[in-house]
């Protein structure tokens, strides 16, 4: 009986305290182990730095500002597009479906980028402790890079989902478009808060990120498409009167390695592409794409003629600097090709079956490839350089922008300085009373290749300063000289108002919003 | 084909009883083996449970339940449209034989008009594989009365479950997706789980009249776990006995190890039952229960309900009924909740590392004149922070009977139940960015659960039993049947619908969740038979202005213009079937007659279609594949079929799109089990007694009669509760006979 009345005891003091303890602490406060989430991460000034990084990778991918981004440009009279995708081709002719790959395939990394940027500005302002400066930056680029993101789906779709901070908190993505203005307005409002915080200029350590002149000058573009030429001339002021974002001594500073880095104060915007020296993995998709194929490059985009002819006799520095033509080569380009019958022309004449390092006619279907991109590495196994950095938004664009809204607003002669500023660097002659005629060869010659010539007709079709039927009524042709003769490579085309002023939501977009997302009108 | 075969199975039970007045115990073990149809797939269980009960005084009870089991055995994907092994032995090209006359493994790499999947037969002898896992299940109690009719109960359980799988896999080059060098994977893992619970209980009985009982009580369980795995690959020597991680080359070692997530609930409940008589029952419940599945703020979840009930027959004015020995009706509302998802959803996994180019993926990116890049981080899953509890109100109203002397008893129940917040996988949208997507291309994207939306179930459940005694014969039998019917109500935010799993290489889109439709309907296009001739085609009103009409051959599919615009396409696509069943029913009898007793059991369904995909791949013949049988009697002229159309490798017309070709009626009748057992007792040999020995025959599954044609029409889910009834060459439910012995001591 003691005995009994002893484990009587026992377990009653076992049970008290047990119940008043438990034996489960805290059972609801479970955290994972081994990964960072969203609810670890972003706890210090390291990971504030490495997310803003995050949002800055997406920029190099192929499917994107990497290179697909690019294929748009082709629709205009400069570049026609070669090789094995057949969506390139039809985008350029404006045989252009819904279903087409290259369309869909842009859509999850620009959402990508605006995603990365989306956590940067909900979760930098809550960490605790960080250098204010570095907080401002951080957030400044994250709103600079979602608005670049949503600029550059908004030329091309028009309407578009905006995806912002609200939509992650709640996790509701599948949204409706929102309006044109809508969506510009957002863009404006995350530069203009990116102009309040991102710096004027960075330590050497920091090139490549996006600076407070570059948020002006994107501004500035945007305002264009606004046709707001006060508010484009407030902004893009700011960069041309800034030292900081000063012209490149050399135009082609802005497009050789070294001197990219050196004088990188017209690079307002710029992938800051390094090569990882990893074998068969390209660094970067914008060389890989726009190198000739004979060079270890894919070599889709040939400029045209059109383009050619269009620089002035004494346009030789940009020219040169834009354009590799028929033997033409590079610094350290070191693949060598067989002459063959049908390149035995022009400086090859009568050498077929010997060798060269130069560009050969049929190499290319025009005559010519784009010199922007391409660079060779000085080991001398001509691969590709993929350190050449990929210039997006250049201040030469910014006071060109300039120019045109003064001109626009104030006539003829009003926008010289700026014109002047940039054609006095490419060591021409200045124009006087320049009007928009000038103004729009102006860009052409200095911005080729830069997927800026497609947008700026379409922005100049809508203001009627254009008749774009008739620029793509002109066929598309290759060099006069031999072997080319000046061949059609692209016959005229016929472009529909307003249906081709915007691309058509990708099918595959449609279907997995259930509807949510609809067609663009005229599609 | 050497492919599928008899299995077999053993089954052996041996159970141990004992007791005092303060003490009882209790032992068994289980053993089974299974080898299945599939050869070399097996399944092996061995179980063995303890438990006691002992009281200790007057106010003391303790106890323990201890249970151990340990299960071995492999089971092989069946369904994947690269290397299931029953999807590639209806799909391998009989034109290819199992073994080529010198011994080697034949091979669809011969020609490339054979297909590209492996010989069924190689993928098993060349590979060998097993899962172990060791359970102990400890569980302890100790209930002590306070006060009359005052107890407190404390419950404790601990689950231990180490897991250890082994997977060796011989080179076979030969074949088309075979792996070139041979290779080991071993796995080892451990997870646990703690339950504590404690009731405080109160019973009072006042004057026979009224009976009150109230119930307070606390639980909680956290599950944890971790584990790690290693790979080798390259083995010079794939002897059986050779097959240890050690011998393979080092230098491809791979492992990996982590702890698994952790996960706890935590519930406090309070109920209280009040009785007048026997006769007027009400019972009140309250529970809330926390789930670390949710972020703090969504995890609690409220439960109250509330049931009554009238044992009618108790009334005096019953007391002349004499047909009726029992009747009684009990009503009820409660709410329930559902928090069965993986954990952490509501948070984002962030990468955090090197890498990237061309192709996108990777984190870094360069700044500065830096040799390497910086490392970045991102969202590589994408969170829910909102997600929360799945809650059900329920309502039912039961009326329970006995009859003729309690012959008959049975009960009906009228239920309906409503669904909220339901939780399933979020759907794809490519506003959620490219990691979700992309790199796996759709293959195996981590998108959380969502609350998406409404569903109703409601129907009445019947179940009646008679059973009687004529002499030494004692026999029953009952019936049982549910009409069921099922209903989304609603779907939040803008999705008009939800999708699931495509089917097969061509992505079919076959089972999709509209508002106002049951659950995973099956959806596609509608058909009229076959086109016959060109000049069917010329005039079919269905393509008038279809800018395929020239591509379409007599012998194609004529699907149905829902739109009536003259052109096949995706807008015409409707409903096409459903797969949640009707109509449930069963039919089930025992008997005994002296030694001797008998069982059987029924079952059946009614009212469900379903969606045959595995036919569908198998007349498609752009694919290099093994055809149906039925390919023979396809469309060849005019008026030779009408259901199944002409051979083209173009398939021009999209004649295998989901269409209602593939929707067949999925109602069945089978005979799931019956017995036939002799028991010798009590017999006794030179004074001993002699255990009881019960002799039986059993047989399970032992009929379906059924008008569909696949393997079998049970065939479950396919893709979360989104797409049900679709055959995709599931593991096939074999018939199986028993002989067995059962000795009772």
């Amino acid at each position: 009986m003691k005995n009994k009345n002893r484990i009587l005891l026992y377990t009653t003091i076992f049970l008290i305290v047990s119940i008043i303890t438990g034996c489960n602490k805290n059972p609801l406060d479970q955290k994972p182990t081994g990964v960072y989430t969203t609810g670890n991460f972003w706890r210090n000034q390291d990971d504030v730095v490495a997310g803003v990084t995050g949002i800055y990778n997406v920029l190099t991918t192929e499917d994107w500002v990497g290179h697909n981004l690019y294929i748009f440009d082709d629709q205009s009279d400069d570049i026609s597009v070669e090789g094995d995708h057949p969506d390139f081709k039809a985008i350029e002719r404006f045989n252009i479906d819904a279903t087409h790959q290259v369309l869909y395939t842009l859509w999850p990394f620009a959402y990508e980028q605006i995603g990365r940027a989306n956590n940067a500005i909900i979760y930098i302002p809550k960490v605790a402790v960080i250098d204010e400066d570095i907080r401002k930056r951080s957030l400044g680029e994250a709103y600079f890079l979602r608005a670049y993101a949503y600029f550059e789906l908004n030329k091309l779709w028009g309407e578009i989902p905006l995806i912002l901070e609200n939509n992650v908190l709640s996790g509701t993505y599948n949204i409706p478009k929102s309006s044109v203005d809508s969506v510009r307005k957002q863009i404006e409002s995350d530069l203009l808060k990116a102009v309040d915080l991102l710096p004027e200029t960075y330590a050497a350590a920091d090139k490549g990120r996006v600076s407070k002149g570059a948020a002006w000058g994107l501004l500035c573009k945007l305002y264009m498409f606004e046709n707001n030429f006060a508010k484009a001339i407030e902004y893009g002021s700011k960069v041309v009167s800034d030292a900081n974002y000063a012209l490149a001594p050399n135009y082609a500073d802005n497009f050789t390695v070294g001197d990219q880095q050196n004088n990188s104060s017209e690079l307002l915007f710029a992938i800051w592409n390094k090569d990882q020296q990893i074998p068969n993995v390209p660094s970067s998709a914008i060389g890989q794409y726009f190198t000739p194929r004979a060079w270890q490059g894919w070599g889709f985009h040939h400029p045209t003629q059109n383009f050619a002819a269009a620089f002035e006799p004494a346009d030789t520095f940009r020219k040169r600097a834009t354009l590799i033509a028929v033997g033409d080569s590079l610094p350290y380009q070191t693949n060598v090709n067989t002459i063959s019958a049908a390149d035995a022309y022009q400086m090859f004449t009568g050498m077929e079956g010997q060798s060269t390092g130069r560009l050969l006619p049929s190499m290319s279907t025009t005559g010519y490839f784009v010199k922007k991109y391409t660079a060779f590495l000085p080991n001398g196994n001509g691969g590709i350089d993929f350190n050449l950095k990929q210039p997006i938004l250049r201040s030469a664009d910014v006071y060109l922008l300039v120019a045109e809204a003064k001109i626009r607003l104030s006539g003829a002669g009003s926008g010289d300085a700026e014109i002047n500023a940039v054609r006095t660097r490419a060591k021409l002659a200045p124009l006087s009373n320049a009007g928009m005629s000038q103004l729009m060869h102006e860009r052409r010659v200095e911005l080729g290749g830069e997927n800026t010539r497609w947008q700026d007709l379409l922005r100049w079709d809508k203001a009627g300063l254009i008749n774009l039927d008739t620029i793509v009524a002109k066929p598309k042709a290759a060099s006069p000289l031999q072997p080319y003769n000046g061949t059609i490579t692209i016959p005229a085309r016929t472009f529909v108002r307003p249906k081709h002023y915007y691309m058509p939501i990708p099918q595959q977009i449609i279907d997995e919003s259930k509807g949510v997302i609809t067609q663009n009108s005229n599609y | 084909m050497k492919y599928l075969k008899r299995g077999s199975t053993q089954n052996a039970d041996v159970s141990l009883l004992g007791g005092s007045a303060t003490s009882t115990y209790n032992f068994s073990g289980n053993f089974y083996d299974e080898k299945g149809v599939i050869i070399n797939s097996f399944f092996k269980r061995y179980n063995f449970r303890i438990n006691s009960e002992h009281k200790i005084g007057s106010r003391l009870r303790i106890g323990e339940n201890i249970i151990y089991s340990n299960t071995s055995g492999n089971s092989p994907d069946t369904r994947s449209t690269q290397t299931g092994l029953l999807w590639s032995t209806i799909r391998f090209n009989p034109a290819i034989p199992v073994r080529n006359p010198d011994g080697t493994w034949g091979t669809s790499q011969a020609d490339n008009q054979l297909g590209d999947i492996n010989n069924p037969v190689t993928t098993i002898y060349e590979n060998a594989g097993y899962n172990k896992t060791d359970r102990i299940l400890i569980n302890g109690f100790a209930e002590l009365e306070i006060i009359k009719g005052l107890k407190l109960r404390a419950n404790y359980g601990y689950d231990q479950i180490t897991g250890e799988g082994y997977g060796f896999s011989v080179a076979t080059p030969n074949q088309t997706r075979g792996p070139s060098i041979s290779g080991l994977n071993q796995n080892f893992s451990k997870v646990k789980s703690f339950l504590e619970e404690y009731f405080l209980t109160y019973n009072k009985d006042f004057n026979k009249v009224h009976t009150l009982g109230l119930t307070a009580g606390y639980s909680s369980q956290v599950f944890t776990g971790n584990y790690f795995a290693a790979s080798r690959l390259g083995f010079s020597d794939t002897s059986v006995d050779q097959r240890i991680l050690n011998l393979g080359n080092s230098s491809s070692a791979g492992n990996s190890g982590g702890n698994y997530n952790g996960s706890g609930l935590q519930s406090y409940f309070v109920r209280g039952n009040y009785a007048y008589k026997g006769k007027y029952l009400l019972t009140a419940t309250f529970r809330s229960d926390g789930s670390s599945k949710f972020a703090p703020g969504k995890r609690w979840g409220y439960f109250p309900a509330f049931s009554a009930g009238w044992r009618i027959s108790d009334e005096k004015f019953f007391e002349h009924v004499k047909v009726i020995n029992s009747l009684k009706l009990t009503s009820g509302w409660g709410q329930l909740g559902n928090q069965n998802i993986g954990d952490f959803q509501y948070l984002g996994i962030i990468g955090l590392g090197g890498g990237g180019g061309l192709g996108g993926g990777g984190y870094s990116y360069n700044f500065g004149t830096g040799t390497v890049n910086q490392n970045g981080a991102y969202v590589t899953s994408l969170a829910n922070p909102n997600i929360t509890w799945e809650k059900a109100v329920m309502t039912n109203i039961s009326l329970e009977f006995a009859a003729l002397d309690n012959h008959i008893n049975g009960i009906i129940t009228y239920f309906n139940k409503n669904t909220s917040d339901m939780l399933v996988l979020a759907q794809l949208v490519e506003t959620y960015g490219a990691q979700v997507n992309l790199p796996d291309d759709r293959g195996n994207i981590t998108l959380p659960n969502v609350n998406q939306g409404e569903l109703n179930n409601h129907g009445v459940e019947i179940d009646l039993n008679y059973k009687n005694m004529v002499g030494k014969l004692s026999y029953s039998i009952g019936v049982n049947g549910s009409f069921l019917r099922n209903k989304v109500t609603r779907l939040y935010g803008n999705s008009t619908y939800l999708g699931s799993a495509p089917y097969g290489r061509e992505n079919v889109d076959i089972s999709r969740t509209y508002e106002g439709q049951p659950i995973a309907s099956f959806y596609g296009f509608k058909t009229e038979g076959l086109y016959q001739t060109q000049a069917d085609i010329d005039k079919a009103p269905n393509i008038a202005n279809d800018p395929n009409k020239a591509n379409i051959k007599p012998g194609d599919v004529r699907f149905v213009d829902i739109n009536n615009d003259g052109i096949i396409d995706d807008k015409d696509r409707v409903r096409l079937g459903d797969p949640n069943p009707h109509f449930v029913y069963g039919l089930n009898g025992a008997a005994s007659y002296n030694n001797f007793d008998f069982s059987f059991s029924f079952s059946g369904v009614n009212g469900v279609q379903i969606y045959n995909a595995d036919r569908l791949a198998g007349l498609d013949a752009t694919q290099n594949f093994n055809w149906y049988e039925d390919q023979k009697s396809r469309w060849h002229g005019e008026g030779t079929s009408n259901s199944i159309p002409r051979l083209t490798r173009n398939n021009l017309n999209n004649n295998y799109r989901s269409s209602d070709l593939w929707v067949q009626d999925g109602s069945y009748f089978s005979l799931k089990n019956i017995a036939l057992g002799y028991t010798i007792s009590k017999k006794k040999i030179n004074n001993v007694d002699l255990p009881d020995i019960r002799i039986y025959v059993s047989a399970y599954y032992v009929f379906y009669i059924t008008k569909y044609k696949g393997y079998t029409p049970e065939l479950g889910y396919t893709s979360g509760n989104l797409q049900r009834g679709v055959d995709v060459a599931q593991y096939p439910q074999s018939r199986n006979f028993t002989v067995g012995a059962s000795i009772n001591f």
